[in-house]
């Protein structure tokens, strides 16, 4: 955990953090995927680079960490249907075949590495059922979409 | 002779239910951290209310139904009673866990005011009948239905949670005047 453990002091590291990092970043599953990716797993840390060399790297780390936990916290509120909106984007900027990610996905449970230290275990519970139900929604389209026949499918506008 | 039998058996059915409430919990019992019994037991930037709102509200089912999967009902309805039946549980638990911290509190306390802390046992009786409410209505009907009284539920633990915070520091200023007293 950071040094101070306790976001509020300086402001500027968590605006730029969201404004020159977070603000190039599509959405806000990839996000929370990137800011747990700056954590270290064995002492709970995080650390930015770029951030560290223009900021006191306790601000770095507490920006970071604040950041991780409000959009777990938006992410765990969201309805399902704009958390579903949220994967779907997450898989197509991932570049990923959607099946073979979302196999992925079920199996390895990626997300649940995704999670920030000291969050309310009730949200908890909810991001991760409401990520579980939201692969879930995505496979199932999938799978109706490929039973379709192709009489069924739209017919290309000739027009463009 | 039957009103004082009803009289009779409205308490007795209060410990019934009381005791049922806590047989009914059919999920993984985990450990309580000490952040789940602590007085300000919802982390910093956490609005509880949102997310009674979100696991009781009928917008994600509505959703699911929208998507023609039998299956995918069937789970979505499983995981949600299970998340509303965990946020029953972890209130409920931690509200006794700090009803019991006050009670022992209270043993050691000279200067119990009894108004306030009837007023308490009050709130506490019906939180637990509420909770208890609620199981029985999850269980049966799913968690759909039950957003107001689950929010009410809330309003209730956290009432009951600012009652024991003014208790604690009412009981703590006089104690302090005689100590700058003395």
């Amino acid at each position: 955990m950071c040094e101070s453990g306790k976001f509020g002091g300086n402001q500027s590291a968590y605006d730029d953090l969201l404004r020159r990092t977070l603000g190039g970043i599509p959405c806000d599953l990839a996000r929370l995927i990137y800011l747990a990716s700056t954590r270290d797993y064995n002492s709970g840390t995080y650390h930015h680079e770029g951030l560290s060399v223009r900021h006191r790297p306790e601000e770095a780390c507490d920006a970071l960490q604040t950041a991780h936990r409000e959009i777990f916290y938006r992410l765990a509120s969201m309805s399902l249907e704009n958390l579903v909106g949220e994967l779907e984007l997450y898989v197509r900027v991932s570049r990923e075949h959607p099946m073979g990610f979302l196999r992925a996905w079920q199996e390895l449970e990626p997300y649940r590495v995704a999670i920030p230290m000291e969050v309310d275990p009730t949200m908890v519970r909810l991001f991760l059922s409401n990520i579980k139900l939201a692969l879930e929604v995505l496979k199932c389209r999938r799978l109706q979409v490929q039973r379709l026949p192709s009489g069924a499918l739209p017919l290309p506008s000739l027009g463009r | 002779m039957t009103e004082i039998l009803v009289l009779a058996a409205i308490p007795l059915l209060l410990l019934l239910m009381l005791s049922l409430l806590g047989a009914t919990w059919n999920i993984q019992e985990e450990t309580l951290d000490a952040q789940d019994g602590a007085r300000h037991r919802y982390p910093r930037g956490v609005d509880m209310g949102v997310c009674v709102q979100r696991i009781f509200s009928p917008e994600d089912r509505d959703f699911v139904d929208r998507q023609g999967s039998a299956r995918l009902r069937q789970i979505y309805r499983a995981e949600r009673t299970k998340i509303a039946l965990y946020w029953v549980w972890k209130n409920s638990r931690a509200i006794r866990q700090v009803m019991r911290e006050h009670r022992l509190a209270a043993r050691e306390a000279k200067n119990l005011r009894v108004g306030p802390e009837l007023g308490l046992l009050f709130h506490y009786v019906e939180f637990r009948l509420l909770c208890f409410l609620l199981v029985c209505l999850i269980r049966l009907f799913g968690p759909h239905a039950l957003k107001d009284l689950a929010t009410y539920a809330l309003e209730l633990s956290q009432s009951i949670d600012r009652v024991l915070a003014e208790l604690t520091s009412g009981a703590r200023v006089p104690s302090a005047e005689r100590a700058g007293g003395a």
